[in-house]
């Protein structure tokens, strides 16, 4: 039973992950030339760039990340679960609406934000810039790092800080010397996604770099630019560079969690107590103030502009009550035929991409870390692949893989013809490779916490490979789990660079919905659509921690 | 997992081969077609296809010119593409993947005019991309392409990236070589496509732009104050083409919408979408004047092989302008 199952998911990655990389290297193979283009000064540029902002991003990240993990999740912080879901959001808009919301606000010729500094003799900030890349993308990834910390500050062992107050440590030593580094493994994980999310970040890049007569152009953009002027040499070109990629990416946080060793950081055991909150006292009022300035700039602004633009009737109108109306909510939402449609489609794909990676992610989490199966560690890290390779080139590589009809013959006479082009399912697949690293991620830092003497009395008492799971293994990991899907689900609802290239005629996602209105109507109707998306997530969100009194949701 | 695969597989009783398709008959079946052409335009000829041919089922693939590239390159390299038509904006892909495409010739061919059609009947243009400029409602404006490397525009200027967009390329290659330095030096901003180009200049960050006629008309009719200006020095001309793949499983029922797209029907719905049809007899899109009352730049066959032979050059410049 347990071979099988761990075989499956095994087989799945090999199927699934291993074998549209290998197609997509044997185009680099058939045409070794585009290695040259690593070599190329504009590349090594660009690389230069992915480089800064991917350690800019961490920076910004883990600054904010940290102290908010702390504060909504072990603090005694006046309303925290409320903080917690609202300094989510950030995560839930899709990037480059969020993108274009901050051109809105701070490109250098008349941002709205902009305006007043000019008024007070300012130069202008400008958000087309490496710095700018570095702040959308900081504030994107910031609850990342916020979940994590929460999440491994909020599960320690009590009896580590009790034994450290008696021995006489003040509550500030206990939380440097004892609690933070206990968290270290998942900070470590937050760190690595943080790293391959900015590393891989097409969508603000893409906008934001090319603001300027000479922009900060990253890897990513690079490896687009390849594939749009001739997408037959630029494929072995661009796999050439996201080998690049990959090797910034995941190369480099690989290499950092290496240099960790071998410590043991397991937190949950059987024995353990609830760990009690730390008392803000006077500190309250600032911690608040820190929480409600992240949420006003990261979650506010942005979501501001975009409500306001989607009520705007022309964008260059100005915001004055004649150029406000609700028609483009009526011509997205009513006058389209496809909208619902397309928004039911993503929300049912979204949550069955998130429900199967989140499985597979945890099987495979689990596998390397519980069982001496061999290429247990290859699996598991082929799986983390994916998120850091570019959505356009992934797409190729299942549309080299899978494109095609399958057929197997039983009989001569039953045909099973296995044909994914244009059905949901691709669509499904490759929502599931792209994001399988959170549940993995997740699964691996939970089990990393937790003693495995918990999971082997059940065997020991009888329990077979399924019932241990359900009643110890999940109950344990249930808050990762629960993190994992949301980290999935979030972004395959809007998911755009896949979706348009894999898309059929009959499976128009909300993601290719975004883009049309976007590239063929314009800015307001593309709003009305982000805030539709946003709202759906928040609400959702919020319905469930609620509808679960708080124990799942983000 | 067996069960969410097999789940996703069709399953077919009888004899395992599935019956050829027949060249007989009225078209029929599922035709594929993989297009740049906006959605609205899709929206209007679908329904008369179907009118016409009740059996025929056309399934479209909408997506910008290098994705629709992207996707055929990689189905091809997988074993085969489901593309049956092509119809995109980048007549330069074309001409670099002749031998994939199989000859027809519909019956409204002779119309075309003979620069805009493969002698070997591999591709017909079936609409007329216009590359212009575009400028608020403020009385100082460029006259001419030229203009835009007059100190007068410096850093007022955004145009669609060449690198990323099959029309801006084809704009460029129009231009000499020191207009597009030039044009680039005086802080010009390049950046997605004509209408990422159309948003900058209705948020006010540039008031001069250059970009395709067909986003300006559309954005007009919804309110836009944005207004086109026709270089007097020559508006760009990108012809759409139309093409039939060689491994196309459907032929027949290609050829029906084929011939369609190129039929006064079909070159109605081109004008309706706001492009110009391929045929010069009919009248211009509304809001856009006749291509004899404007200076366009000629397209020819000649400019077309020099283009597709100096391609990569041409776009290797221009990544260094801007990288400079």
């Amino acid at each position: 039973m347990r071979a099988l199952i761990l075989g499956g998911a095994v087989a799945a990655v090999v199927l699934l992950v291993i074998w549209p990389l290998t197609l997509l290297l044997g185009s680099l193979l058939a045409d070794p030339t585009a290695l040259a283009a690593i070599a190329h000064p504009h590349n090594v540029r660009a690389a230069a760039h992915t480089v800064l902002l991917c350690a800019g991003v961490l920076a910004v990240a883990m600054g904010l990340g940290v102290p908010l993990g702390f504060l909504v999740g072990r603090t005694d912080l006046p309303g925290r679960g409320f903080w917690r879901s609202v300094c989510t959001a950030p995560y839930i808009v899709p990037p480059y609406i969020a993108a274009i919301a901050w051109i809105t606000l701070l490109n250098p010729t008349n941002g709205a934000l902009n305006r007043p500094l000019a008024a007070l003799g300012l130069p202008p900030l400008d958000i087309y810039s490496l710095t700018g890349m570095i702040f959308v993308i900081g504030l994107e990834t910031t609850p990342f790092v916020m979940l994590a910390t929460a999440d491994a500050l909020g599960r320690m062992d009590a009896s580590l800080e009790e034994q450290a107050r008696i021995a006489g440590a003040s509550p500030l030593q206990v939380l440097r010397q004892v609690t933070i580094p206990l968290a270290v493994p998942g900070l470590l994980t937050a760190a690595s996604f943080v790293l391959a999310s900015a590393a891989a970040s097409f969508g603000v890049p893409y906008l934001l770099a090319t603001g300027t007569p000479s922009p900060d152009v990253v890897l990513t953009t690079r490896i687009y630019q390849a594939l749009d002027l001739d997408p037959t040499t630029g494929r072995p070109i661009a796999v050439a560079l996201s080998m690049l990629l990959l090797t910034i990416g995941v190369g480099l946080p690989w290499l950092a969690t290496r240099l960790r060793g071998r410590r043991r950081f397991t937190v949950v055991t059987g024995k353990a107590t609830r760990v009690s909150p730390f008392r803000l006292g006077r500190a309250t009022g600032p911690a608040l103030a820190f929480v409600a300035a992240f949420a006003a700039v990261a979650v506010g602004l942005p979501l501001t502009t975009i409500v306001v633009t989607s009520l705007l009737d022309q964008v260059g109108g100005g915001l004055v009550t004649e150029n406000l109306t609700l028609a483009h909510y009526r011509a997205v939402l009513i006058e389209r035929g496809d909208t619902l449609g397309a928004l039911r489609r993503s929300l049912w794909l979204a949550a069955a991409s998130a429900t199967v990676a989140t499985a597979l992610g945890a099987l495979l989490g689990w596998t390397r870390l519980r069982t001496h199966a061999r290429g247990r560690t290859l699996a598991a890290g082929f799986a983390r692949l994916p998120y850091a390779v570019p959505g356009t080139v992934l797409a190729l590589g299942l549309l080299l893989a899978w494109s095609q009809e399958v057929r197997v013959i039983v009989f001569e006479r039953v045909t099973f013809a296995l044909a994914l082009g244009d059905t949901l399912w691709l669509l499904g697949l490759a929502y599931v490779v792209k994001f399988l690293a959170f549940p993995l991620g997740q699964t691996e830092a939970g089990l990393e916490a937790v003693d495995p003497a918990l999971e082997e009395a059940a065997r020991m008492s009888g329990a077979t490979f399924p019932t241990t799971w359900a009643r110890v293994t999940a109950p344990i990991l249930r808050p990762n789990l629960i993190a994992a899907w949301f980290l999935v689900f979030l972004p395959a609802f809007s998911e755009v660079t896949m979706s348009i290239l894999l898309a059929g005629p009959d499976t128009r996602v909300v993601g290719t919905l975004l883009f049309d209105l976007q590239t063929y109507g314009d800015p307001p109707s593309a709003a009305v659509l982000a805030v539709v998306v946003t709202g759906i997530a928040l609400g959702g969100n919020a319905l469930v921690r609620v509808a679960t009194r708080g124990r799942a949701g983000l | 997992m067996i069960w969410l695969a097999l789940w996703a597989c069709r399953v077919e009783l009888g004899p395992p081969d599935p019956p050829a398709a027949t060249s007989e008959g009225p078209p029929a079946g599922e035709v594929w077609i993989y297009t740049s052409m906006y959605p609205s335009v899709i929206d209007a000829v679908d329904p008369q296809i179907r009118a016409l041919y009740p059996e025929l089922d056309p399934k479209w693939y909408p997506a910008g010119s290098e994705k629709v590239a992207q996707r055929i390159d990689a189905e091809w390299s997988a074993g085969g593409s489901k593309a049956c038509l092509v119809l995109t904006s980048d007549p330069f892909w074309y001409v670099a993947h002749a031998d994939r495409l199989q000859p027809h010739l519909p019956p409204n061919v002779l119309h075309v005019p003979r620069d805009l059609v493969d002698l070997d009947g591999r591709w017909v243009t079936a609409r007329i991309s216009l590359m212009v400029m575009a400028a608020g409602s403020q009385a100082d404006r460029p006259a001419s392409f030229r203009d835009l490397a007059d100190p007068r525009f410096a850093n007022r200027v955004t145009m669609p990236d060449p690198l990323a967009s099959g029309t801006a390329f084809t704009t460029i290659a129009s231009w000499s070589p020191e207009l597009t330095s030039a044009v680039l030096a005086n802080g010009t901003v390049a950046a997605g496509g004509s209408a990422a180009v159309l948003n900058r200049l209705e948020r006010g960050e540039k008031d001069v732009g250059v970009l395709l006629l067909e986003n300006l008309l559309a954005a007009r009719r919804k309110g836009s104050l944005v207004e086109p200006v026709f270089p007097t020095d020559g508006a760009v001309a990108i012809p759409g083409p139309i093409a039939l793949t060689a491994d196309c499983p459907n032929p027949s029922g290609a050829r029906a919408v084929y011939d369609f797209l190129l039929s006064p029907a079909g070159q109605q719905a081109m004008i309706d979408g706001d492009m110009y049809a391929a045929i010069p007899d009919l009248p211009p899109p509304a809001g856009a004047p006749a291509l004899d009352t404007i200076t366009v730049r000629p397209w020819s066959d000649g400019f077309a092989d020099r283009v597709a032979r100096e391609q990569a050059a041409i776009k290797a410049r221009w990544a260094d302008l801007v990288s400079r």
